[in-house]
């Protein structure tokens, strides 16, 4: 028998009716009797299953369903149909067992006592999660210690930076040491050194711990550095499921061939042999069909006097951006 | 008491956020004593212009008044003002999220947090109150009967409870619309009167005065105060008290109910 997944998510699907409201004041008025709705569907049928001490990095532009995702695996919101599964709970039931042991970072949101020194929402947080006296002192004093953060404990959460802030909502998250932590955007907003202090730190304590995570970003560092898989979502869609190197192969149709002619060599002349990404001679790049790659290698060989030849793999931002930038599918469903 | 350990730490919490706001609440209990001296004004007025001074439901004008100001005393102690407002804006603006993931449930999270919050209010709104009634005392009589205000102190906290209920479910509207606030005024102004926050239920003509004596508003003003005003018997004493734990119960089921439906709907705005 196959060992359960500690995620197992199976045509997950969120739709929205969202009221589309044209702009101006008659148009406000028209609204008042006669709405139109459009189904957004935020998430399609997703299906993915996470083992127990990975860390996933989910990936898409602004409104792909990442977090939308998130929501639903945090019992935040239901879904329109499909199933999940998380440590064995349906998360939107929002079992006290399951609230337990799980942790939620929301880069956008502040989850502590705005007014209090951070201190005070540990602490809140160690009674209602019922960690012990003992276990609350360890804990905060690795974690402070690992973020660098001990002088700050009394300091009230308004007046801490932004980078102090989601240090601190880490440890919120982590408090209880869940097994299973989501992290939405943890490094958003933040300056590059506190970007990577956290990073750091997620990647420390996942080794340690050996707790799942799944991570949403689109710093495309935050991923690289921290991920092994990736999930590229768009469109509410998975796109691409695996490991972030192998990317290429399965999305990049192209390759790029760079030359460097021994002879003088006008434009019009490689012209016919692919696309000119860049022309500046003696070096000319050119970009193929991956199929057509080696066909077009030997050609170039035979009529040119060629000094050194390179083919490589355009680079991984680029295909991701290009999948970002697909158009949806098929187009949303009006109705009134 | 290792239960007890969360809410004490709730509780704790609350009232360190209560004390930063200290001195908004000290001067809240000055402003408060603007509309009550209106108010004493205008039935000193209607008792002078019914030129006998006769009384008014069985109300004599000393009565009146000191009915008002017993309600405005009580009102400090079982105002839920707010809850309903902060209800609909963390549902609005997703912040309920944060409590939603934790192991705890918010509708009693935010009872616990609101008495404990309550009490740092009425320690800082007891000087203004005590100037209050100094400055007022001429417009009230003593409670004559201390079983009475024995009774309204042990009610204090179901009222409360009632009020609390109230206002969070007309917080909850806000899973069902996007913009509540001048619908929130409304409800105010309706419970006001309901309550027997404007005029003592007395006044009411015989029917409607039933009606709203089944309701559970009337818990929130009128019985205490005409309690303390030794307008009511026993029996009807133990049927505010019954009426109150009916209303208790019904309300949190509904709560309950409401807020299973709302989550439903609940979109978690923007994590």
């Amino acid at each position: 028998m196959k060992i359960m997944a500690i995620i197992q998510v199976e045509s997950l699907t969120k739709e929205y009716r969202k009221y589309i409201k044209q702009p101006g004041l008659w148009n406000a008025v028209k609204g008042l009797v006669y709405r139109e709705y459009e189904t957004v569907r935020a998430v399609r049928e997703i299906s993915f299953a996470i083992e127990e001490g990975e860390l996933v990095g989910f990936l898409g532009p602004n409104g792909a369903g990442k977090t939308t995702t998130l929501k639903m695996l945090s019992g935040l919101i239901y879904p329109t149909s499909g199933k999940a599964r998380v440590m064995g709970f349906v998360p939107w039931q929002r079992r006290n067992e399951f609230r337990r042991n799980f942790g939620l970072v929301m880069g956008q949101k502040n989850q502590l006592w705005w007014d209090l020194p951070a201190t005070e929402s540990l602490l809140l947080n160690k009674e209602l999660y019922g960690v012990s006296d003992r276990d609350y002192k360890k804990i905060v004093g690795q974690l402070v210690a690992l973020l660098d953060i001990e002088k700050l404990l009394g300091v009230t959460v308004r007046e801490l930076s932004l980078g102090e802030r989601m240090k601190f909502e880490l440890i919120a998250a982590l408090l209880h040491s869940p097994r299973v932590v989501y992290l939405d955007e943890p490094t958003i907003g933040l300056d590059v050194v506190s970007q990577k202090s956290i990073r750091e730190f997620i990647q420390e304590y996942n080794q340690h711990e050996g707790n799942t995570f799944i991570l949403t970003s689109h710093y495309m560092d935050d991923i690289s550095t921290l991920c092994d898989r990736v999930i590229i979502i768009n469109h509410g869609r998975i796109r691409y499921d695996g490991r972030l190197r192998d990317i290429v192969g399965e999305f990049s149709q192209w390759k790029v061939i760079t030359l460097d002619f021994a002879e003088e060599v006008t434009r019009e002349q490689v012209d016919p042999f692919g696309e000119v990404v860049a022309f500046s001679p003696p070096e000319t790049k050119l970009r193929v069909a991956r199929t057509e790659c080696s066909r077009i290698c030997q050609q170039v060989m035979d009529t040119f006097d060629v000094r050194d030849l390179t083919v490589e793999d355009p680079p991984i931002e680029e295909i991701i951006g290009k999948i970002f930038t697909e158009q949806s599918d098929d187009a949303v469903s009006a109705c009134a | 008491m290792r239960f007890l350990r969360a809410p004490k730490q709730v509780a704790s919490v609350a009232m360190q956020e209560a004390v930063i706001y200290r001195w908004n609440m000290f001067l809240q209990g000055f402003v408060g004593l603007v509309p009550l001296f209106i108010v004493i004004m205008i039935w000193r007025a209607i008792y002078t212009a019914r030129r006998g001074g006769e009384a008014i439901g069985g109300y004599e004008q000393l009565e009146m008044t000191s009915y008002f100001i017993y309600v405005m005393v009580i009102r400090q102690f079982i105002s839920t003002f707010f809850v309903d407002f902060d209800v609909a804006w963390n549902i609005r603006n997703g912040y309920l999220n944060k409590y939603l993931i934790k192991p705890m449930d918010y509708m009693w999270y935010r009872w616990l947090y609101h008495i404990a919050n309550r009490l740092i209010f009425c320690f800082f709104v007891i000087l203004p109150m005590v100037f209050g009634l100094a400055l007022l005392h001429k417009y009230y009589v003593i409670p004559q009967d201390w079983r009475h205000v024995a009774v309204v102190i042990v009610m204090l906290i179901p009222i409360a409870l009632i009020n609390y209920l109230i206002s969070f479910c007309i917080g909850m509207i806000a899973f069902w619309l996007l913009e509540v606030s001048s619908l929130f005024w409304i409800f105010y102004s309706a419970r006001y009167i309901l309550s027997g926050g404007m005029f003592p239920l007395a006044v009411l003509p015989g029917p409607v005065a039933t009606v709203f004596g089944l309701l559970p508003f009337k818990l929130t003003a009128d019985y205490p105060a005409s309690l303390l005003l030794g307008k009511l018997g026993w029996t009807q004493a133990l049927h505010g008290i019954l009426l109150a734990i009916g209303w208790i119960a019904v309300l949190a089921l509904f709560a309950r109910f409401l807020w299973r439906r709302g989550l439903r709907r609940y979109d978690a705005a923007g994590i």
